[in-house]
């Protein structure tokens, strides 16, 4: 027993050791996003002597982070929302209501996994031309909605098979239309399911760069990816102004992956089993 | 149980809205690029010739360097998988193991995964130019202090280690719980007939984690095809086009060197690679798992 405990403490120190190796990289940035240019350049292992706040001030004033930080919440919480509706919708009424076309539909979407995004873009920027949702954040949206669809449709098909059946047919009885089943019964029994996608797709298009990239030119519209990709180009090795931008853009997401851990984790292996 | 005759309204109410979407954003243009692959289009001009099977031609022939770009993300891929998946199991096992603050540990090492591509491609850019030569200077190291974005081989290991340290999270996840699932009354039979522990890591708890680990596999093999955000902001396919990826070259032939027609050809292979990948994949991890089960 005595041994196992010595060799846990060795290992405990060792794995120490390796998070703060893992996180100094991370841990560096913070620290040089509070000092002024000559510093960081000088003395960039240094921890600051006094925080110069007006590094954050400035960069939230460059990058507009209000306004980015709005469209990129706008774009991520629609896309999110709209994929999950869309999937439990599609996934519920191809399962109870088979047709030719729902088959051949589920059967396309399988397919569209193998699909690499970058195989779809060229195209993708003239369609979306056509129907004037270029340069518009309903453009990324309904985007987000097509390719999200297929691992979301997947992951509610499977539960919806899981589903009893009786629970539909007695309120079919009871005079209910599909609409109702669907909103009142089914939707609340996918529950788990919708929030374990939800939580994942998040984290898949807060983070999108590519996306927003080839669909969103104005700077109106730019996602918080898409403003620290235009500061770097416009200002590259001005870090006093980069480095806080980075910080500021990883806070939010950051918070959210803490709030949701254990969600998280979850999702990370429903959609293992499932995928 | 007799099911309701529907009308067609009602299916194109439930199925209508999400076959727009993926129409939209998915059939059409899949379809569109496979046409403007046998084109000469580029991207603005009005007359469209079609040239046959001549962007192809051009593709391996090597006449465009898409080949190049295969063979970076090839290699860079078959490290970066071996990498994660090994450091990745690892650390599920340094952390499945009776220590303190497992789960501050797996916050941590998952914590990377959290954060975009594009803005850890930034941050580290920030340590490769800044902070790695201050350490190099810290402790006299020759290995930190170097142009590590300005040359070939030290891109490429640049690009390794913010792909491992970005995804080793993800692997750890999935091994615990492989891990955690393996009933102990295996591994104490495996131990009473005397199997040293590392014998009963790979013959009894690996192969019960044969599932999990084909999960792994997937999502980093898929994963690793596909940079392009890392490559796009930390070394920009430098130096001298040497880390395009081949997501990234598509694009700057298709937005920066506006040869569509060209890199729709590039998209349509890239997605016949990913293809063929996925299948050979399917194929053995099929073939193992029968064999443990």
């Amino acid at each position: 027993m005595k041994k196992g405990k010595i060799g846990s403490v060795i290992l405990f120190l060792v794995m120490l050791l390796a998070v703060l190796v893992f996180l100094y990289p991370l841990f560096v940035v913070v620290m040089n996003s509070f000092k002024p240019l000559g510093d960081i350049i000088a003395r960039p292992l240094e921890i600051p002597g006094i925080l110069h706040l007006e590094n954050y001030i400035n960069a939230w004033k460059t990058v507009e982070i209000p306004r980015v930080m709005w469209n990129t919440a706008l774009v991520t919480v629609l896309s999110v929302t709209g994929i999950v509706l869309l999937s439990a919708m599609s996934a519920y009424w191809s399962e109870r209501h088979p047709t030719v076309y729902s088959r051949i539909f589920s059967r396309l979407l399988v397919l569209s996994m193998l699909i690499p995004f970058a195989s779809l873009m060229i195209p993708l920027v003239q369609v979306m031309r056509v129907f004037r949702l270029n340069n518009s954040l309903s453009g990324a949206i309904v985007t987000y909605w097509g390719i999200g669809l297929a691992f979301a449709f997947f992951m509610t098909q499977g539960a919806v098979k899981s589903l009893p059946y009786e629970l539909e047919e007695a309120a079919i009885v009871d005079g209910c239309g599909p609409v109702r089943v669907f909103w009142q019964i089914i939707l609340p029994l996918l529950q788990p399911t919708m929030v374990t996608i939800f939580v994942m797709d998040i984290f898949w298009i807060w983070n999108d760069f590519i996306v927003p990239l080839i669909l969103l030119d104005s700077s109106q519209l730019s996602t918080i990816q898409l403003a620290i990709k235009k500061l770097f180009s416009q200002y590259s090795s001005q870090w006093d102004l980069a480095l806080p931008a980075l910080v500021i853009s990883i806070v939010p997401i950051l918070v959210v992956f803490v709030l949701l851990q254990k969600k998280i984790v979850g999702g990370i292996l429903a959609g293992a089993v499932k995928g | 149980m007799k099911k309701q005759k529907m009308g067609f309204w009602r299916h194109a109410l439930f199925l209508g809205p999400a076959s727009l979407a993926f129409a939209l954003a998915v059939v059409v243009p899949f379809v569109i690029s496979v046409i403007y692959s046998f084109t000469d289009w580029n991207g603005v001009a009005n007359d469209i010739k079609f040239i046959g099977l001549d962007n192809f031609v051009r593709i391996f022939s090597g006449k465009s360097n898409f080949l190049g770009s295969f063979w970076f993300t090839l290699k860079i891929s078959v490290v970066n998988i071996i990498l994660i998946n090994v450091l990745g199991t690892l650390l599920a096992v340094a952390l499945t193991s009776a220590i303190r603050a497992k789960g501050l540990f797996r916050v941590a090492f998952y914590l990377p995964n959290t954060i975009g591509g594009l803005i850890l491609g930034f941050v580290w850019q920030f340590i490769f130019v800044t902070g790695f030569p201050a350490i190099g200077q810290l402790l006299q190291s020759g290995f930190f202090n170097q142009q590590w974005l300005g040359t070939e081989s030290t891109a490429f290991i640049g690009l390794v280690i913010v792909s491992v340290w970005q995804n080793v999270g993800y692997v750890m996840v999935i091994m615990t719980a492989a891990l955690m699932g393996v009933p102990s009354d295996l591994i104490e039979s495996a131990r009473i007939d005397g199997a040293s522990a590392v014998c009963t890591f790979f013959k009894v708890k690996l192969p019960l984690c044969m599932p999990y680990i084909t999960v792994c596999l997937f999502w980093t093999i898929s994963n690793a095809f596909k940079m392009f955000e890392l490559n796009y902001s930390l070394t920009k396919g430098g130096p001298y086009g040497s880390t395009n990826s081949m997501a990234l070259y598509i694009y700057n032939d298709a937005f920066a060197n506006n040869k569509y027609g060209l890199a729709t050809a590039e998209s349509l292979v890239f997605f016949v690679i990913i293809m063929l990948i996925t299948g050979i994949q399917m194929y053995f991890t099929g073939k193992k798992e029968r064999e443990y089960q």
